[in-house]
């Protein structure tokens, strides 16, 4: 007994050490496994108030450039509503209710944690499942896509970046309609690749991405990035073809999150073919 | 004693605010990250007992992990620093001894051993850190260069702040 109370004691320093860093990788394994604990940690009471603050006074920074995105998604939506159109059927309008349900609805949700700078990027959310927010929607600026939810607490949300190793967003080609995939694979944060475009297909820099929306998690049409440069090696039969990015990940203050009310319904579509 | 105490708690303190107020919201081209807050683990005094060397450590590193919502990377990253701390000391110590009242920085020590000092602990922490973080030997040489580009950042910051605060009296 004494010998081993001896030998502790000699070796304290190292037994300290070993305890310390065993807790540390814990705390890392479990945050890898990125379920609760990354809303858990990133957003307990404490340090979330600091946050919050901190992104209330780091907002008026770029109120400048979210006022232009503002202005041009008004815009936008302006050109959608009713009176900028010809009316050209008058039957069209009085049957859109019974034509057309409903599929997708946002929600405009704060950022208050975003990284950028790392191999696997997080962003964190001012809203919850109290607000409706659940695990696997898509969250989106005016500009482009911008990740995926991931983990889910009463206020808070955290979703997986564009930017981390293990997001692919089914995307196409907006004018040919080719579909492909969208993937970051680290380094610059302005640049990715999309693969799984046959050989054959005609592109062109400039080209724009959009989502597919083949992954129940966007709807079609929401913009990815733009074409920079493609390659074909002899014997592939595949583009790797590089994208800059739509979103600037560097500043982001305000996203929507996606709810697509039919992703029950094509879930069961989806699932005997699975097994 | 007590003013020693005092004068790292705030170390700690201004150290960890600077970190996750100002560092961490600094991207440069997506391999830089500079971390300012190892110079509190370089600037313990000597005379610190191994098992405050490590908890100190540790517990700095878990406050930045807590604020990054990184898990447990810094703590890791940290405590492995403050452990090798003693060794990277008895090896660059050659020529001489560590008197009593006498701390690790530039103006007690010169700047060669200073640099060597913090150059080799910085670039140990930062390799473990990125290496934690990307937590797989996939990438190993991206892993590399990034510990190489950001330990040379934060080894400038250590610096800047080193000239910038600590002259002699």
């Amino acid at each position: 007994m004494r010998n081993i109370l001896d030998f502790l004691y000699r070796f304290r320093f190292f037994l300290l050490f070993i305890t310390l860093e065993a807790i540390s990788i814990v705390l890392v394994v479990r945050n890898n496994g990125y379920q609760q604990s990354i809303v858990l940690t990133a957003t307990s009471r404490f340090t979330g108030r600091i946050q919050q603050s901190y992104e209330r006074v780091m907002s008026y920074f770029s109120l400048r450039y979210t006022n232009e995105a503002l202005m041009a998604e008004n815009a936008l939506l302006r050109a959608q509503l009713r009176n900028a159109f010809f009316e050209d059927s008058r039957t069209m309008f009085y049957q859109e209710d019974s034509m057309f349900m409903q599929r997708f609805t946002y929600l405009p949700a704060d950022v208050i944690r975003n990284t950028a700078s790392r191999r696997n990027n997080y962003i964190v959310i001012d809203r919850g499942r109290k607000h409706g927010v659940e695990k696997n929607m898509g969250v989106f600026t005016s500009d482009g896509v911008v990740g995926i939810i991931r983990s889910v607490s009463d206020h808070y949300a955290s979703a997986l970046s564009v930017l981390h190793n293990d997001v692919r967003i089914s995307s196409k080609i907006k004018r040919n309609g080719y579909v492909g995939t969208f993937r970051w694979e680290g380094g610059d944060v302005s640049r990715g690749w999309m693969t799984e475009v046959p050989g054959h297909v005609d592109l062109q820099a400039g080209d724009t991405i959009v989502t597919s929306g083949y992954s129940l998690i966007f709807p079609a049409g929401i913009p990815v990035g733009t074409i920079e440069d493609f390659e074909l090696k002899e014997d592939e039969h595949f583009y790797k073809i590089r994208i800059k990015i739509a979103v600037d990940f560097r500043r982001m203050d305000h996203v929507y999150v996606v709810k697509d009310l039919m992703r029950n319904e094509f879930k069961e579509l989806k699932e005997p073919v699975n097994e | 004693m007590n003013n020693v105490i005092i004068s790292n708690a705030l170390r700690f303190l201004a150290l960890l605010a600077i970190q996750v107020l100002v560092l961490d919201h600094i991207y440069i081209g997506g391999y830089l990250n500079p971390y300012i807050y190892v110079l509190f683990i370089l600037l313990l005094p000597f005379e610190t007992p191994g098992w405050l060397l490590l908890l100190s450590a540790f517990s700095m590193g878990l406050s930045v992990d807590m604020f990054n919502g990184t898990g447990g990377v810094h703590a890791a990253a940290a405590t492995w620093m403050a452990f090798v701390r003693p060794s990277v000391l008895r090896l660059i110590s050659s020529t001489r001894e560590y008197e009593p009242g006498l701390k690790p920085g530039i103006s007690y020590l010169g700047f060669q051993w200073f640099f060597s000092y913090s150059l080799i602990l910085i670039m140990l922490h930062h390799f473990l850190l990125f290496l934690l973080e990307v937590f797989s030997f996939r990438d190993f040489g991206d892993t590399l260069l990034r510990t190489v580009l950001s330990s040379a950042l934060s080894f400038l910051l250590v610096l800047v702040a080193q000239y910038l605060f600590y002259r002699r009296n």
